[in-house]
């Protein structure tokens, strides 16, 4: 079952293109950011799309469903709390074996950047 | 689960192990969806509020703000849903969801749903009923501990029997064409139980059928058996109150007895008093001494229950003046035993055959020399065979019915019925389910293409195959508890039978099972196929609903061949009832009432058996009425009776051996019943005790005995009329008489050749008393018990009916049978003309252009009728030739139970046919309908 992300990249070329991201990056990038601590499901696209020069712009019908399938593989956790505003939102933050995760992660994309990088050299 | 306070994590999740985490997470999926969904509602709406205020804050309006969120989020539902799929972690979750939704489904489809789950409860009903039967009958145990060691002994014999005197039972061994018996001698028994080493107990009992048992002065009629000491310690039957039998009680013949769990509470409600408590049985006071298990009926097999046990030393108590236990020569006790542990049957037999041998011989010495006249060569010692006992000794196998036939010869045709019955309801199940995937081929093709995962969806067309399977499981099970009564009425029934039929759950998940795989191959196989291929593709789609097509007119026709197969046997059964019930009795059998009455288990001698009648005669015949009283020992009609060796004498002096049917006639009995005498004279009251000996002889006897037109009446026969245990007279009777045949057996047998004799001569047993009445003869029947407790009230009345019952008793299985295949036939043609209809309408709703466009082309609606007849015709011709080719071929089969039927009975075949083709174009009339009335213009359009 592979998620398809649909992504929009804003472009400041007239075309755009969509890039697919897989599912474990889109979860990557999710427990990047909060490794900078607690947020709610609509700050955490705002703060990947900043983040990424407004490069990556995620959907909330990708980015929820990552978010609750984290939180059931038990790599963060959420409660609810009250926002500056008075809203009600959900705040999720990253657990201990979350952090290890994304260590894993992030070692794996390394690895994987540094071969793609070497075959595009030999080519 | 919101916390006070600004932005403080709580701790508590923190410290939550990842177990419990988990728990708590699968505890919400499955119970607490509700507040899931909630919280991701208000997550969603906290996420557009976030949204819009963002886009506030960069300058937009209000109301734009919110319109760019909301758009942005595009559809909730569909973030909803992509959410909840990763909720379905748990496939409970999943499973429960799609059963929701099947049954929503099935519901929009009533009539479907509902023809499908009657298919299924009939078909798993009846097969499960029928399944216990046949546990019951052939396999269950005695509900005993460590039954698997008990073992029973019977015997296989040439003619010339080391048994020359034997009661019991018999029944053929149908590898070697010899007799079976099932009696020892008490000499035998003593051997083995005293000699045997491998055999750790032997038991033996002798059953005394229906004993007079008498509480409190209330007579009653239960069966019973005499059994030797340890008959139930070595069964290891508990006792519920009470104590067991022992060997001292057996030889000290103490008046003691033990009852059954079932007669406990029957008649004496469970009574805690019941120790101690003083009956009569027979007329021998015995005291009960203690009660059985519940569950335990005996060790007589399926339908000849036990309610009261006495010991074997009584005996000669019981059976005065016949007792066997001064005769060693005769065999009467069935005998059983436990094995030691690995000893083999084989180890068994080689044992007791010498053992058995031996002491048979023994017994020789002191045989009687009429006994001895019995063998007319050397003897034929006996074969032993030993078998598992752990189910009694299966004699309710063998139990004879009104007509003839055993019990187990019945289990062939009740199977043969159930097993098409199954057939057509699960190819009617198979049928129904094929259109379903048929019809919703353009639906499933939608939902591939949104994206509906192919396991997904195949996954909910089985769960509503599974739904309709449980729900005709569950409808199932009552259907099973209703046929079972059903079928043990097809069984043989006697007054003493009983049969405790219980439903097996392992029967019952079985068939069910069956039933479910059938729902759940023909729910998915056709979805396996129409989920692989591209749902687009319409080439793929029409090929796909041709091969269904095809496989659909396969099934109907197979459905349509096998209702026509229970028709014809229906129409075969009916004939044979029909032909039975005219079978003339050759005597008057209007308004007639029979009842029975043994004083003789009371012990009363002749003289007060004879007072007794005599008694009653005259009390019956004083009831306003009544217009005749008379009585004999079988009544006329009846499947069993005694035969008499009597000897001839010509007038030539030569002698002739006869066997011949004898019935024991009070002096009016040829009036009473309407029988005409054509030659000679009937018998009169002067026919006493002390008159000389006569008899009357019927028209088959001088037919089959005096030969060539010779007149019976005044020859002479001499005959052996036994007395007690040791006297007998020697008679010589003449023949006065001779009467009009009538049916002595049962109506489907040729009249035998019987010789009636008055009553005061011959010794005196039971009678069966028949009353002429004006009017309906059951009315009389309280004013008969009254006048029977005034002249005894000691001796009990049983088994009233009226003639006509009688007669009918004769044929009721073979009714029963007729009504079954009626019943079921009647199933399987409406089934079958479901299945036509829904194939019609199917293929009429397909070709619905191409009929718009031959209309538009200038056919007319007859046209297009005819074009659907066509097809019908098809089909049901197939279905018809295959029936009755299947018919003729299998008719042969149960021609044993058809009566002046002849083996290949065009005119039933025909009849079924018929009636199979008038409602087979009765349920295409519909479609053909729906077909002429098509507008062209629409279904032009429809492509």
């Amino acid at each position: 079952m592979v998620l398809e992300c649909l992504v929009a990249m804003k472009n400041k070329s007239t075309k755009n293109q969509k890039a697919e991201l897989l599912q474990g990056t889109l979860d990557m990038l999710i427990l990047q950011t909060l490794r900078w601590g607690k947020q709610h499901g609509h700050g955490i696209g705002q703060a990947i799309k900043a983040r990424s020069g407004e490069l990556l712009d995620i959907e909330a019908g990708s980015l929820y469903p990552a978010l609750h399938r984290l939180e059931r593989q038990g790599w963060i956790e959420s409660e609810w709390n009250l926002s500056e505003n008075k809203q009600r939102a959900k705040y999720y933050a990253l657990t201990s074996a979350g952090r290890k995760q994304l260590t894993a992660e992030e070692s794996k994309w390394d690895l994987l950047v540094t071969a793609i990088s070497r075959v595009r050299k030999t080519v | 689960m919101g916390s006070p306070g600004h932005g403080n994590l709580s701790r508590t999740q923190n410290r939550m192990t990842g177990l419990k985490r988990r728990l708590l997470q699968i505890w919400r999926d499955a119970f607490g969806r509700q507040q899931l969904e909630r919280e991701l509602d208000e997550e969603l709406r906290a996420h557009i509020e976030f949204e819009t205020q963002q886009r506030i804050d960069a300058g937009e309006s209000p109301e734009a703000a919110r319109t760019a969120a909301l758009r942005e989020l595009r559809s909730v539902a569909v973030v909803k849903e992509a959410t909840r799929t990763s909720w379905t972690w748990s496939s409970l979750e999943g499973l429960a969801q799609d059963m929701r939704y099947a049954i929503r489904v099935l519901r929009r489809s009533p009539v479907f749903s509902a023809v499908v789950v009657l298919s299924l409860a009939i078909g798993i009903g009846a097969n499960t009923a029928f399944f216990s039967l046949v546990d019951a009958m052939l396999l269950r145990k005695m509900p005993l501990k460590d039954a698997d060691e008990l073992v029973y002994l019977d015997w296989i014999s040439g003619p010339n029997r080391l048994a020359a005197e034997l009661t019991g039972t018999y029944s053929k061994d149908p590898a070697s064409g010899l007799q079976v018996r099932t009696s020892f001698s008490e000499p035998v028994f003593k051997a083995f139980r005293s000699q045997s080493q491998t055999l750790s107990d032997v038991f033996a009992f002798f059953p005394l059928n229906a004993v007079t048992v008498s509480v409190d002065g209330q007579p009653d009629v239960i069966p019973g058996q005499l059994v030797s000491g340890n008959y139930f310690s070595a069964l290891r039957v508990p006792i519920v109150i009470g104590r067991t039998l022992t060997d001292d009680d057996d030889r000290q013949a103490n008046p003691v007895a033990l009852i059954s769990h079932r007669y406990w509470q029957r008649r004496f409600n469970l009574d805690a008093g019941i120790l101690g408590k003083n009956i009569t049985v027979n007329g021998i006071p015995l005291t009960i001494i203690g009660v059985t298990a519940p569950g335990f009926a005996g060790t007589q097999g399926f339908g000849n229950p036990v309610d009261v046990s006495a010991p074997l030393g009584l005996e000669p108590q019981f059976m005065q003046p016949f007792g066997m236990r001064d005769r060693p020569w005769a065999w009467w006790l069935r005998v059983m035993a436990r094995l030691k542990p690995g000893v083999s049957l084989e180890q068994v037999q080689a044992e007791l055959t010498g053992q058995m041998n031996a002491a048979g011989l023994e017994a020789l010495k002191s045989e009687p020399a009429e006994i001895r006249g019995e063998r007319s060569g050397p003897i034929d010692m006996p074969k032993l065979r030993v078998q598992s006992g752990s189910r009694g000794v299966t004699e309710g196998l063998n139990n004879m019915g009104p007509n003839g036939w055993r019990a187990s010869q019945y289990l062939t045709p009740i199977a043969a019925i159930s097993g098409i019955l199954l057939l057509i309801v699960c190819l009617n199940v198979a049928n129904l389910l094929l259109a379903r995937t048929s019809v919703r081929q353009r639906e499933t093709g939608v939902r591939l293409a949104l994206g509906a995962g192919r396991r997904r969806v195949i996954q909910q067309m089985l769960m509503e195959a599974v739904v309709l399977s449980l729900v005709g499981g569950a409808l199932g099970t009552i259907v099973a508890f209703w046929q079972k009564d059903v079928l043990v009425a097809f069984l043989p029934q006697t007054t003493m039978m009983a049969y405790d039929l219980r439903i097996d759950p392992r029967v019952l998940l079985f068939t069910a099972g069956i039933s479910i795989m059938t729902a759940a191959l023909f729910g998915t196989a056709p979805a396996l196929r129409a989920t692989r291929e591209s749902a687009t593709a319409k080439s793929s789609q029409r090929s796909l609903s041709g091969v269904h097509a095809r496989l659909r007119t396969a099934l109907l026709i197979a459905q349509v061949a096998m209702s026509l197969v229970l028709l014809v046997s229906a129409g075969l059964f009916i004939r044979t009832v029909r032909n039975l019930q005219n079978v003339d009795v050759g005597f008057n059998a209007d308004n007639l009432l029979l009842f029975r009455v043994n004083p003789t288990v009371m012990k009363y001698d002749r003289t007060r058996s004879a007072a007794l009648y005599q008694q009653l005669l005259q009390r019956t015949s004083a009831i306003p009425g009544v217009t005749h009283s008379s009585f004999s020992d079988y009544p006329l009609v009846l499947n069993s009776g005694s035969d008499t060796r009597i000897v001839l004498r010509g007038s030539d002096g030569g002698q002739r051996s006869v066997m011949t049917p004898r019935l024991r006639v009070h002096w009016n009995f040829f009036e009473t019943m309407g029988i005409p005498i054509v030659a000679g004279r009937a018998l009169t009251a002067l026919d006493s005790e002390r008159a000389p000996r006569v008899a009357v002889v019927n028209e088959q006897f001088a037919r089959e005995h005096f030969a060539g037109g010779g007149n019976p009446v005044g020859e002479h026969f001499t005959a052996r009329v036994v007395t007690s245990n040791t006297e007998f007279e020697e008679i010589d009777a003449e023949i006065v008489g001779v009467a009009k045949d009538v049916s002595i057996r049962i109506a489907r047998e040729p009249v035998p050749p019987v010789m009636y004799v008055p009553d005061p001569q011959w010794f005196p047993a039971f009678a069966t008393f028949a009353l002429r009445t004006n009017g309906d003869p059951s009315t009389f029947i309280p004013a008969i018990r009254e006048a029977a407790r005034e002249v005894d009230s000691n001796v009990p009345l049983s088994n009233f009916r009226t003639q006509t019952e009688q007669i009918q008793q004769g044929f009721a299985t073979e009714r029963r049978f007729a009504n079954a295949a009626t019943f079921f036939g009647g199933i399987g043609v409406a089934l079958a003309c479901l299945g036509l209809f829904g194939l019609l309408s199917y293929s009429v709703e397909k070709s619905t252009p191409e009929i718009g466009l031959r209309m538009a082309l200038g056919a007319r609606p007859s046209d297009v009728v005819r074009l659907v007849m066509r097809q019908t015709l098809a089909v049901v011709f197939t279905g018809v030739a295959l029936g009755a080719a299947a018919s003729l071929a299998l008719t042969p089969a149960v021609s044993a139970m058809l009566f002046r039927v002849n083996r290949y009975d065009l005119w039933t075949i025909l009849i079924a046919i018929l009636i199979m083709l008038a409602v087979a174009f009765l349920s295409a009339y519909l479609p053909a309908r729906r077909a002429a009335a098509v507008d062209p213009s629409t279904a032009l359009r429809c492509e």
